[in-house]
């Protein structure tokens, strides 16, 4: 896992539905670039979108958590292909010569993948994406919020 | 609670019997000593969050307790945020803490001498979490970039590399952000 190899992750899930087109995203490049969107009409009209650099330290960790979970040795040959009425999930990682670029169906909850061809698979990315939006959400909340006077 | 430091904790806690069973020969643990080999250098270009300095710490055992983070990184600073993520496979921590100081000094302070320290007997690595933005530009104005530079020749390769990435990343992308803008259209 060396610091200069390439690295890019692109992370979407939306869906259309009651509240127009809902979506989460971000994408981070090998400098540490961390850009964000996430768009809900939802008592809220206007898109989020930021941007922010990380440091080494950090990027070195998202490296890891991405190593950790396995996903570069999953395919989504198997996996259930998008759904436009309950959304999908596009995930793409480039780690070093090893590439991946998945689509699927959005999975609401674990559940949902037991009957799949590829629960196991599945099951990763489901954990993974958790533990993405984990960071990605405490990072840009550090980063961006002031803390609301309760 | 203004003043009262914030946790967050994501997914379920693992509030087990094991884990607290381990409390006390964890404080034991705690009391770190200072690895041998020295810390790596800290991010040489730090950016201020909105609401003061925010540092990570890595390699932080999976049993690691808030409490245990806490304690450590208060004695550099008023620690005014501290956010402790779970593996939300495991419920174990996932190996990072994140942790807000007011006063750069005092994130600096951690940096220097909290990385190699032994927390659980795991060495953390700490460092700022953010470092400033050469093109401090919304995802939007990207597509700028290269002509805006142009005016000073210093950032030109700097520049025409970022707006490569902006324009391959863009075109890469482009069809989703074309649905994320046009709502109507769907996807």
């Amino acid at each position: 896992m060396a610091d200069t190899e390439s690295f890019y992750i692109y992370f979407y899930s939306g869906h259309k539905g009651q509240f127009g087109h809902e979506f989460f995203r971000f994408e981070i490049d090998e400098k540490g670039r961390l850009s964000y969107a996430n768009d809900s009409k939802y008592r809220r009209d206007s898109l989020i979108e930021k941007s922010l650099k990380l440091s080494p330290t950090m990027l070195n960790e998202i490296k890891r958590i991405v190593e950790d979970s396995e996903i570069m040795s999953e395919s989504d040959d198997k996996w259930p292909p998008r759904d436009d009425v309950n959304g999908r999930i596009s995930l793409e990682i480039t780690m070093g010569k090893r590439k991946i670029s998945f689509e699927t169906a959005k999975i609401g909850s674990l559940s949902d993948i037991v009957d799949t061809r590829d629960p196991e698979g599945l099951r990763v990315l489901y954990y993974l994406i958790q533990d993405f939006k984990c960071l990605i959400m405490s990072l840009i909340s550090l980063h961006f919020k002031i803390k609301p006077i309760a | 609670m203004s003043d009262e430091p914030s946790i967050s904790i994501a997914g379920t806690a693992p509030k087990s019997g094991s884990l607290v069973d381990k409390a006390i020969p964890a404080t034991e643990d705690v009391a770190m000593e200072t690895a041998p080999e020295p810390a790596s250098a800290p991010a040489s270009n730090p950016q201020r969050s909105v609401e003061g300095w925010v540092i990570v710490a890595t390699g932080v055992h999976e049993e690691a307790r808030e409490e245990d983070l806490r304690d450590l990184f208060s004695d550099y600073g008023k620690v005014r945020n501290l956010h402790l993520n779970l593996d939300r496979q495991t419920g174990y921590v996932k190996g990072y803490a994140l942790i807000e100081y007011a006063l750069q000094s005092e994130a600096e302070q951690a940096i220097a001498k909290a990385s190699g320290k032994r927390l659980l007997g795991k060495p953390l690595t700490v460092d700022f979490a953010f470092v400033k933005d050469s093109r401090n530009t919304s995802r939007r104005s990207r597509a700028h970039d290269g002509r805006d530079s142009r005016r000073d020749p210093r950032v030109v390769s700097a520049a025409k590399e970022a707006a490569n990435e902006a324009v391959r990343t863009a075109r890469r992308h482009a069809e989703d952000r074309e649905r994320e803008r046009s709502p109507d259209r769907g996807f």
